[in-house]
């Protein structure tokens, strides 16, 4: 009965004419995965349809062994999930401790004083235990996020579906969110969609770069950032060959791509992997050679 | 954040329970109390106290005719009016919360359906009830005591028992008419508008049939009933089921929601409309006198 995998074949999710999710046949198992990809490579749609908040166009999704298709299994889905959209929509009006509550009846947990108590394990264990009583519109971005956080942990969900969930941090806060989310992905499938290359590299056991709905890559963040060895290098000016560039701090130019014959090779970084990977679209305009 | 609270999350304290009436009532509380705490409740309540202490003649100025202060205040609830608007509001903004705050994704990937958080919503209006319940008893006994007869003027009235009943369900009424409005739009707005429309001159929907306007007949809308008090109560009994049908059609859209509003429209209508009786508020009873 505890099936406790995500499983998609031929997955597909489509707007008018174009398909955002096009066709994605992939299996997760517990663990933190990383899911990487460009602006519009339909991360947040495939994290929503994970969530159960979006029906696939098209194709099979099993989550946890249940059909999200079917009311009921949706319902039993939903029992099981820790949701945290990129965009949660907080009622600013509410403290950090009635939103986590509110959610938490939405959770089901009837019981008050053991929802209570579940609440403030959850704001402690996002370090919010001392601002339980403050309104959400007088807290920080980085605060914010920690109650979205928060709410997808009352439970101790088995599936956990995180939107960007290290945007708004500061570096502290998310070297902690990467303590949380590598602790809780022992039993637990938590699938992180993320822009934070280094996010993926220091949590994540798998990672699934995205491109136009595709699945680009599915491995280990080593073999993500493998796929750039040998063709990262450092050169003094610009190097029209290659397919990428930028000024380090040091005023010297990284290079991924081709490299010269000659070139001085440096080790490469799962970003220079994802940027080789997914191309001119994912850095700003005028980088791109 | 504490590193040691992050190593070691502790385990669960609660397990999820999966039992619809108990998740609708603990919503409902969580709502109900929200609402009792809303400023713009409390703004109402204390116009619906003002209204009450002006009327009644216990300030320098205000009504100096006992019954009909008393028939207005406790038998045909005008006090309430304040309150109602207020809570017609507060409902709004709670019902309107999702959509008004982008939160539709955040809700869809919960166990609670839209439906069950409409019902606790409108449950929760039991509170306003209570509210308007305990503002007219206090009303009631002070203007005509615990006997509930009233002497003015060497003539002795009594104030029907179930007249008291309409100024808290007003007060549920005008919740369900913002719990209705708000499952359909979001916009601040329109609810401003409506409350505007529905309670305030030159339209005033609402009060028309709650408020038998002795002192200044036709003030609020031009149409107003005086029909037996038990219709009348029961008429604003239908209207409330009527709004809370429109309100949960938002996401139900089962038959039985659709029968239920066209019983209580029909209801309503039959109830509101009868011509007949006697008035709704104070009257002498028959064979009582000085």
């Amino acid at each position: 009965m505890s099936d406790t995998t995500i499983r998609m074949a031929q997955l597909r999710k489509r707007y008018g004419t174009t398909d955002v999710v096009a066709g994605l046949s992939l299996g997760i198992g517990p663990g933190v995965t990383g899911l990487l990809g460009p602006n519009g490579a339909g991360k947040t749609t495939l994290m929503r349809m994970l969530a159960t908040v979006l029906a696939p166009t098209d194709g099979d999704l099993a989550l946890l062994g249940r059909d999200p298709a079917d009311p009921d299994e949706r319902t039993d889905v939903r029992r099981r999930l820790g949701y945290m959209p990129q965009e949660p929509g907080f009622h600013r009006q509410f403290t950090a401790f009635e939103f986590v509550d509110y959610v938490a009846i939405l959770k089901e947990m009837t019981d008050t004083r053991a929802r209570h108590r579940e609440v403030r394990r959850v704001l402690e264990t996002v370090g919010l235990g001392d601002v339980t009583g403050r309104r959400i519109r007088k807290l920080s971005g980085g605060m914010r996020k920690r109650v979205a956080l928060a709410q997808a942990l009352l439970g101790d969900p088995q599936l956990l579906v995180l939107d960007e969930p290290t945007a708004a941090l500061d570096p502290e806060q998310r070297m902690r969110f990467r303590e949380l989310a590598s602790e809780l992905g022992g039993e637990r499938i938590v699938l992180v969609s993320t822009h934070q290359t280094e996010d993926v590299a220091a949590l994540c056991q798998r990672v699934i770069v995205l491109r136009d709905g595709r699945a680009a890559f599915d491995g280990t963040p080593a073999e993500l950032s493998g796929l750039a060895r040998g063709r990262v290098w450092i050169a003094d000016g610009r190097d029209e060959r290659a397919q990428l560039w930028w000024r380090t701090a040091e005023g010297r130019h990284r290079h991924v791509g081709e490299p010269p014959p000659g070139a001085q090779l440096v080790e490469p970084t799962i970003e220079d992997g994802y940027l080789l990977l997914a191309g001119p679209a994912v850095v700003p305009e005028g980088l791109a050679a | 954040m504490s590193t040691a609270s992050i190593a070691a999350p502790p385990q669960p304290a609660a397990a999820p329970v999966a039992r619809p009436r108990s998740v609708r009532l603990a919503l409902a509380r969580v709502e109900g109390r929200r609402l009792l705490m809303h400023p713009l409740f409390a703004l109402g309540m204390a116009t619906s106290i003002a209204a009450l202490a002006l009327a009644s003649g216990r300030l320098p100025i205000g009504a100096a005719d006992k019954t009909a202060s008393v028939d207005m205040l406790v038998g045909d609830c005008f006090v309430m009016l304040g309150g109602a608007i207020w809570t017609f509001l507060v409902a709004f903004l709670a019902a309107s919360r999702e959509r008004r705050d982008g939160a539709q994704d955040f809700y869809a990937g919960q166990a609670v359906t839209p439906r069950l958080r409409t019902e606790a919503m409108l449950l929760s209006l039991g509170y306003a009830g209570l509210a308007g319940a305990a503002l007219i008893a206090v009303a009631a006994l002070v203007l005509v005591g615990l006997d509930g007869a009233l002497v003015d003027g060497g003539q002795r009235y009594t104030v029907p028992p179930l007249a008291l009943a309409q100024g808290p369900l007003y007060l549920v009424l005008a919740g369900a008419l913002g719990v209705l409005a708000g499952s359909w739009t979001r916009h601040v707005y329109a609810g401003v508008f409506l409350a505007l429309v529905l309670f305030l001159p030159p339209v005033a929907l609402v009060p028309v049939f709650v408020f038998d306007d002795t002192l200044s007949p036709g003030f609020y809308g031009a149409v107003y009933a005086r029909g037996p008090i038990g219709s009348l109560v029961t008429g604003i009994a239908a209207l409330v089921v009527l709004a809370a049908a429109g309100a949960l059609a938002r996401h139900d859209r089962r038959p039985r929601i659709a029968l239920l509003a066209l019983v209580a429209l029909g209801v309503a209508a039959i109830a509101l409309g009868l011509p007949q009786g006697p008035d709704a508020g104070l009257g002498p009873p028959p064979g009582t006198g000085p």
